[in-house]
């Protein structure tokens, strides 16, 4: 028995954060832990390696290969020894700047009493090798979570415990990430305890479920068992909820051109280092033209740092673009030199509300903001607009009294939404609008977007890395790399017959589907 | 001064209520010290010179006569509105360069922040001596020599204060809901901007107390029969090996003063940090 | 790497520069037939070739070598006394951050920071010297007279210049020093298997030491001008002195000149201080291959 919890349990001020935990895990076996965010996954995994909150009172039993987990810090790191690794939350910050990653790579080989092979780790991980006598922050955060997973994976433990390992990346990092653990995990026999709010990974890479909630374990087994036949309903309701059920649009009438984005280039410079070392500008966006036409909701896909976040500023007027030219409502602009009052026919919603939202304001000033732009309009004619838009996302009219602190992410992104709606715009700009959301709550997200498309004759620019998204909200799907579109295509196209390299290993990323295929 | 910003929670956002009213106590005392002093200050009582606290002079007399007590309140307010007029200057100066470093785009930014790195290296000792060299050593001199000494603490922190105000969240999205720039100033910029102003002149205004003793202590600033902390330290080196008395009390209540004013500073900073907005998910 | 360097000498250069011309043109003109011709370019040259003037008193030169001989050693003397007592202290705190321990030792060091080295001066005159005549009291015995006097002379003024400096370091390194503890490269490394003083030691401490480097700076920079001050209360013959009586005697040679290395000093200090750190920090030395 390499991993034996029982009965764990931990309190905080009389709260208890975990409540009798138990389970066991043998060499080579796989743990995935299934929950929302604030179930306690990563709560569980710090103190599976001793890292439990100060003060906090543990009861019950942890043992390693019959070890129990010993009191002090410098006895647990021996226990831990050479046997457990870990990538926890915030991994590509938990690389030491100032250590080249030659430097860690060897540290890590040394303590492990490997032999020291730099090239070969970075080979594995799928980085270059010119990468090893870089410092950690000329590296991308994509590459420095590949180097800690590398030099948790180093010392070729026996167990891993992983904390959303992929969280943040696009597909295709993802999927090199997944590959690389699953490959320990085959290869070497390598036993896993991975903690995700993503189905797809959970059932690429766990033999065994574990479904927390509210620090409680409240259903286990094996992999085919939950997925296939849970037993609790809450469990149910994750499942369901995270299969996509939600329907492409029957398509609206397609009408003018709303939108035309012409040659777009967009040309900036990081802070210099010092007067005399300038760093070289950056070509974030180079002569990319679309067009969005009345009713149609087009998406922009593409790998991390290909542009996409920038279009979508410069679209709605917070950037400027430094060549080309945009035309919204025949009215011809460069970006942040949008006309004001042009605002109420566009606005955007971004990947997390939670900053967009000022904590000064109860969350239904926030959303009436935008009526400002309103000025011919009665109040009353304002208001029952308000009562409107805040019941077409689903939410009761008496929310709008409470500040944004008492929200969850989901319903402030639903509040998010109805802001972006509320000055009945005919584009809305959305910014990866359901990658911040639980598992659970993006299938209701995108079914609510494709509502609210269809009845209030909307026009989308859906901005995402996820193939899903596009699949579903999507009728047309534009592919960025590098600041360039290098293709154009239709959802189903895109799945089934990518045309350019980038896009065929986006598609080739994505991960096996869970169980029931959701319905086209 | 330190620069080091604490990092305790709770034992401090106690404290930094006593040090703000330790402070408005000390100030007030000070100012009444215009009008009434336990004796006037320039009078003296020949017939007791140099004597320890008694029950007519509650902390003594020193060599000359005067009353230690009333030299102490009229020495706290030149403290007082010597540091006052320095932040005052400090500020005047170092707040618009901050605001052009800030928003005229990199050569500013470059230039300011060259100004302020040759300032930073001048002590105000040292423009005090000029000062007093051409128009002879003065509260004055002091006031604007330890001004000059602030500027690069005011230019820093008005330049951290403005990087970091637009980025917030919500200020873009009120940007995006269609507020006028001045708008987004006010309501974002503005209180943001005013709190760690007022912090820093309040950390400065600890800094110019203890510059305004250092300066008379040397003869460089308060002179007789001007009544300073300093000045009084410096006639008690002369002469107070019977009245250790006139080397605390003044001493003492320096200390006291700019503790009061640098924790009170502490919490005005750890007051300032943006509440965290939004959800209640566990991230 | 080395226009890291070049950079930093150019601004100390620069600051030199600016400063005699500033002192030259402030300090205005000398009385008498002993002005230097040239201006304030004329003095500079003079100045490198180590001429500093004459008043009426004798060679300016002579009288900083004689003023510096005192500041130099208090001053280096205090240094390392403010920064091993300062670090020593921060240290202490940081080991278990949120201890008694910890917030006992800030507490003091704010008290501490908050002192005013003058007036620390004149207590310990007062305890030592005059309470227990252990220490002299005043003035100052030349080096070339009895070095073991001389050092005796110097040890209560550095300890007055020290211990408020040495508080305020505390402060800092505490708060670089604790966050440097908690931080994730330490954690990490932990769980890679180190233990935790090492981890610390290995990937928390440069860090640390480096964050804190620009405090550190001006920190001396502020001892440097407060020894001016402590000179005063402990009678020392040193720059301070040697200003301070430039001043009252209306002797604009010696007081631009004093100024002038005042200035030097705080401005080599600080130099040498980022360039130490400069080339301990890999950000700046490791030459990124773009």
């Amino acid at each position: 028995m390499l991993l034996r919890v029982d009965g764990l349990s931990l309190r905080l001020d009389g709260t208890a954060l975990l409540d009798d935990i138990s389970f066991s895990l043998d060499k080579g076996e796989r743990l995935g832990l299934m929950g929302e965010a604030g179930a306690g996954k990563s709560l569980l995994l710090r103190t599976l390696l001793g890292l439990m909150p100060r003060g906090a009172e543990l009861t019950g039993a942890i043992e390693l290969n019959g070890i129990g987990l010993p009191a002090t810090a410098a006895e647990r790191a021996k226990w831990r020894g050479r046997q457990i690794g870990a990538l926890l939350a915030h991994a590509e910050s938990s690389l030491d700047p100032l250590r080249t990653v030659s430097a860690l790579i060897t540290e890590a080989q040394a303590l492990a009493g490997r032999a020291i092979d730099v090239a070969a780790v970075l080979a594995e991980l799928d980085l270059p090798a010119k990468l090893a006598n870089y410092l950690p922050h000329d590296l991308s955060a994509a590459e420095r979570r590949r180097v800690a997973l590398g030099l948790a994976l180093a010392a070729q433990p026996d167990l891993l415990l992983a904390d959303e390992p992929a969280q943040g990346l696009d597909l295709i990092d993802q999927r090199r990430v997944l590959d690389l653990i699953a490959r320990h995990c085959s290869e070497r026999g390598m036993a896993l305890v991975m903690a995700s709010h993503d189905l797809k990974s959970l059932a690429m890479l766990s033999g065994r479920i574990m479904v927390l909630r509210a620090g409680k374990a409240i259903e286990a087994g094996e992999k085919a068992e939950i997925f296939g036949h849970p037993k609790h309903d809450f469990t149910r309701a994750v499942l369901s909820a995270g299969r996509h059920r939600a329907k492409t649009l029957m398509r609206t009438p397609i009408g003018g051109k709303l939108l035309d984005v012409r040659k777009v280039s967009r040309r900036y410079r990081l802070p210099d280092r010092s007067l005399f070392e300038p760093r070289r500008p950056v070509l974030a966006l180079d002569g990319v033209s679309l067009a969005v036409r009345a009713g149609e909701s087009v998406g922009v896909i593409g790998p991390q740092g290909a542009g996409k976040s920038t279009l979508a500023r410069i679209i709605v007027g917070l950037e400027r673009a430094t060549a080309g030219e945009l035309e919204l409502n025949q009215q011809v602009y460069t970006g942040s030199d949008l006309p004001r009052l042009l605002r109420q026919g566009i606005s955007l919603v971004a990947a997390d509300p939670r900053p967009t939202f000022d904590p000064r304001l109860t969350v239904g000033q926030s959303i009436a903001e935008p009526l400002q732009l309103e000025l011919q309009r009665s109040v009353d004619e304002l208001s029952s607009r308000l009562v409107e838009i805040v019941a077409s996302v689903g939410l009761a009219t008496d929310v709008m009294d409470r500040p944004p602190g008492e929200f969850t992410i989901s319903q402030l992104q639903r509040l998010a939404v109805a802001r972006a709606l509320v000055t009945r715009p005919r584009l809305v700009v959305l910014d990866d609008p359901v990658a911040a959301l639980d598992v659970g709550a993006r299938g209701e997200m995108l079914v609510l977007l494709n509502r609210l498309r269809a009845d209030f004759g909307l026009s989308f620019l859906i901005i995402g890395h996820d193939l899903d998204l596009m699949r579903i909200a999507a009728d047309r799907v534009l592919v960025m790399d590098r600041g360039k579109i290098v293709e154009v295509t239709t959802p189903a196209q895109l799945l089934e017959a990518p045309q350019h390299e980038v896009t065929q290993r986006l598609v080739a990323a994505q991960l096996p589907d869970v169980g029931i295929v959701p319905v086209f | 001064m330190s620069l080091a910003v604490s990092t305790q929670p709770r034992a401090r956002t106690a404290g930094w209520q006593i040090g703000l009213v330790v402070t408005l106590v000390l100030v007030l005392v000070a100012f009444a010290s215009v009008v009434w002093t336990p004796y006037p200050v320039q009078s003296v009582d020949a017939a007791a010179i140099m004597q320890p606290p008694t029950n007519s002079h509650l902390l003594g007399t020193d060599g000359l006569g005067h009353d230690v007590l009333s030299l102490l309140l009229r020495g706290m307010l030149t403290s007082f509105v010597v540091a006052a007029v320095a932040v005052a200057v400090g500020a005047v100066i170092g707040v618009p360069l901050g605001l052009a470093a800030a928003g005229w785009g990199a050569v500013a930014d470059a230039f300011v922040r060259a100004i302020g790195g040759y300032i930073a290296i001048v002590p105000a000792f040292a423009l005090a001596a000029l000062l007093a060299l051409r128009f002879g050593p003065s509260p004055g001199t002091a006031m604007v020599a330890l001004g000059f000494g602030m500027v690069p603490a005011f230019i820093a922190a008005t330049r951290a204060t403005l990087r970091a105000a637009p980025r917030h969240g919500y200020a873009v999205a009120a940007q995006l809901a269609g507020a006028l720039p001045l708008e987004i100033v006010r309501r974002y910029s503005l209180p943001a901007f005013t709190r760690a102003i007022g912090a820093e002149m309040v950390a400065q205004l600890a800094v110019g107390v203890l510059g305004e003793a250092a300066l008379a202590f040397v003869g460089l600033g308060a002179t007789a029969p001007a009544t300073s902390l300093g000045l009084m330290l410096r006639e008690a080196q002369q002469g107070a090996a019977g009245q250790p008395m006139l080397v605390v009390a003044p001493g003492l209540l320096l200390l006291v003063i700019v503790l009061a004013l640098s924790v009170t500073s502490r919490g005005l900073r750890a007051q300032g940090a943006v509440p965290a907005s939004g959800a209640t998910d566990a991230a | 790497m080395i226009w890291f360097v070049v950079v930093r000498l150019g601004q100390l250069l620069a600051t030199v520069v600016l400063t005699a011309l500033l002192a030259f043109w402030l300090c205005g003109p000398v009385s008498g037939a002993r002005e230097i011709t040239g201006g304030a370019f004329g003095w500079l040259g003079h100045l490198l070739v180590g001429d500093f003037g004459r008043t009426a008193n004798g060679d300016v030169g002579a009288a900083l070598g004689g003023a510096l001989a005192v500041t130099l050693p208090l001053v280096l003397f205090a240094l390392i006394l403010a920064t091993a007592i300062g670090g020593g202290l921060g240290w202490a705190a940081a080991l278990r951050p949120g201890s008694l321990t910890d917030r006992l030792l800030a507490a003091v060091a704010e008290i501490g920071a908050a002192v005013a080295n003058f007036w620390l001066g004149l207590l310990l005159v007062l305890g030592f010297a005059g309470g227990l005549h252990w220490l002299p009291a005043a003035g100052f015995v030349p080096w070339t007279d009895d070095a073991l006097q001389a050092i005796v002379s110097l040890l209560l003024p550095a300890l007055a210049l020290a211990l408020p400096a040495a508080a305020a370091i505390a402060l800092d390194a505490r708060a670089a020093l604790s966050e440097a503890r908690q931080s994730l490269p330490v954690e990490a490394a932990q769980l890679r298997g180190l233990d935790a003083e090492t981890a610390f030691r290995r990937h928390g401490l440069r860090l640390a030491l480096l964050e804190l480097s620009p405090a550190l700076a001006l920190h001396a920079a502020a001892l440097i001008a407060g020894a001016m001050i402590v000179e005063a209360a402990f009678s020392l013959p040193g720059l301070g002195r040697l200003i301070l009586d430039a001043v009252s005697a209306h002797d604009a040679a010696t007081l631009r000149a004093g100024l002038l290395v005042l200035v030097l000093l705080i401005a080599g200090t600080v130099f040498l201080v980022r360039v130490c750190a400069g080339s301990a920090d890999p950000r700046l030395t490791v030459e990124t291959p773009e």
